[in-house]
């Protein structure tokens, strides 16, 4: 059988002397995608931040990638982070900064290349295999400060899959973006969820966000986990109503499911 | 005159080699938008230059050990608690300063010595102190070269930097060292006021006009270096304070990068997305 790609057993986190997340248990499959749901400060982001060791463990048992997160030293955590495409909530650019989109693409391959050492063939046609898969051609050249948001995410998803990741660890990659480039991210998710044994993780507040091969999902607030199952068994107008505090209403289309608060006279 | 500039040979030297070493090391400090760096550990190591000065210790260890110091308190300042880390370099350097000016209060002796680490003099730069700068400006050279597809990733957000499995830290403290060590060798010719000036002119000037990190680098090199000679020779035909007419050039050559700058254009077309300044 094989080893999850993540196994946290009764996880807590601490950050700056406050706890932010309590009696986590959670596993992932290779090749298995995670949705983790849940309102504004509920803890989310602070769960990946926790497996990229960017937020301290402070109980229970934590496997990932067959390490156990209690025993990371700096080598430790940057062979691991090696093989973890993380995307953090969308960074703030100046529209400026001297780095073009290939070079954002180029720097997923950083990681893997010696101090010392300049990039190699091998690491280049890897960048420029995934610039290829995304159609990022005709923006390679450009500064990325001056990408639009979807663009900029496209961009940093190539990153993520030039980096040859086993795991992505997306937090709401598709924030802040309008309809058309919300379908373009998703689609681009969605073929990468469902291929070979890449686990995916990722947050959204939104759950129609979730590529419909999203079975698992796991409800989380105010820094607890208060579900975690199937699809249809979480996302639950009973179970959303007490999370998000007011009455959800869901609906189901085309493999997606919709969130919506009830109005009083709906 | 040939052989009067002949004379200034090593103030030649010293203006060339600080303008090459504060510019680079302010390229990075310009993108990482930390400044204040630049301000805090010239004031450390003026601090530091100080107290060596009023207990009779060399001054050169001193101000390189106590910019250092700062250096390495700065960072983990920030990244433990809840301050900004602009915030937190800021109380250090009301801190620093305070100590500076403490130190020149209680020397005995005629300040004018002590003065001069506060403006600088360039025109006494002596040898031992050329290759002191050589050996600072050679060892950044060579640890920016090293490492460069590194800090572009560090420059682009540190965050990512980590994330991708580079020892993110070692990248970020090993600039603030080298910015400590630049500055404390560049004290004397500079001094700890002027210096500022020469870290962040040229990188502001070279953000203005170009997009690639290597193009931006090389304009704040030959920004600083254009800054510090003209500076020099001001200050040699017209008999001006060097320190301030190095600071001078340096923010004209900003305002002539300004001016031209293809950036500052493209915002005033409206051609960006909602950016207002480049400042």
């Amino acid at each position: 059988m094989k080893e999850p790609l993540f196994c946290l057993d009764h996880v807590s986190v601490a950050h700056r002397g406050r706890m932010i997340l309590r009696d986590i248990s959670l596993k992932l499959e290779a090749g298995e995608t995670v949705g983790i749901v849940g309102p504004n400060g509920a803890g989310k982001s602070s769960l990946l931040m926790a497996l990229m060791g960017f937020r301290r463990i402070v109980s229970g048992q934590a496997l990932f990638l067959s390490r156990d997160l209690w025993n990371q030293d700096g080598r430790g955590w940057s062979a691991l982070r090696k093989k973890v495409g993380y995307l953090p909530q969308q960074i703030q650019i100046d529209p400026f900064f001297p780095i073009t989109a290939e070079e954002v693409i180029l720097l997923g391959r950083v990681g893997h290349v010696r101090f010392l050492r300049n990039m190699r063939k091998e690491d280049l046609l890897i960048a420029e295999e995934w610039i290829q898969a995304f159609g990022l051609n005709d923006l390679r050249k450009r500064p990325f400060g001056q990408l639009s948001g979807g663009e900029q995410q496209k961009v940093n998803l190539a990153r993520l899959m030039a980096q040859k990741p086993e795991i992505l660890l997306l937090d709401e990659p598709t924030a802040g973006l309008d309809l058309k480039w919300q379908r373009i991210l998703g689609e681009i998710i969605e073929r990468f969820a469902g291929q070979g044994n890449i686990g995916l993780v990722m947050v959204t507040h939104e759950a129609h966000q979730l590529p419909p091969s999203c079975q698992k999902v796991a409800l989380f607030h105010r820094g607890e986990m208060v579900a975690a199952g199937r699809r249809e068994e979480i996302l639950t107008e009973h179970l959303l109503s007490q999370v998000y505090g007011c009455r959800v209403g869901t609906s189901f289309w085309q493999g997606r499911t919709y969130l919506f608060p009830w109005r009083p006279d709906d | 005159m040939i052989e009067d500039l002949w004379l200034f040979r090593e103030t030649f030297l010293a203006a060339i080699l600080a303008g090459l070493g504060c510019s680079l090391i302010g390229v990075f400090i310009f993108c990482l938008r930390i400044p204040f760096v630049g301000v805090l550990i010239s004031h450390a190591a003026m601090a530091g230059a100080i107290f060596a000065h009023f207990v009779g210790w060399p001054e050169l260890p001193v101000a390189l050990g106590v910019s250092l110091l700062a250096a390495f308190f700065s960072g983990p300042l920030a990244d433990r608690t809840e301050i900004d880390l602009n915030l937190s370099l800021s109380i250090l350097f009301s801190l620093l300063m305070g100590l500076a000016f403490l130190g020149i209060g209680l020397i005995p002796e005629p300040k004018s010595s002590i003065l001069g680490l506060l403006w600088g003099n360039i025109l006494l730069v002596t040898a031992k102190e050329v290759y002191a700068l050589v050996g600072a400006t050679g060892i950044a050279l060579g640890f920016i070269a090293m490492g460069f597809k590194e800090f572009k990733a560090l420059l682009f957000s540190r965050t990512i930097a980590a994330s991708i499995g580079l020892g993110e830290p070692f990248f970020f403290y090993g600039l603030l060292v080298l910015c400590g060590l630049v500055v404390s060798v560049n004290l004397h010719s500079l001094g700890g006021l002027m210096i500022y000036s020469l870290l962040v002119n040229p990188a502001a000037g070279a953000y203005q006009l170009s997009y690639s990190l290597k193009g931006m680098m090389f304009i704040a090199a030959l920004l600083g270096i254009g800054a510090a000679m003209g500076g020099f020779f001001c200050s040699y035909f017209w008999s001006l304070p060097t320190g301030a007419s190095i600071v001078i050039f340096s923010s004209l050559a900003f305002a002539a990068c300004a001016i031209l700058s293809p950036k500052r254009r493209k915002i005033l077309q409206g051609g960006t997305h909602g950016q207002k300044n480049l400042f």
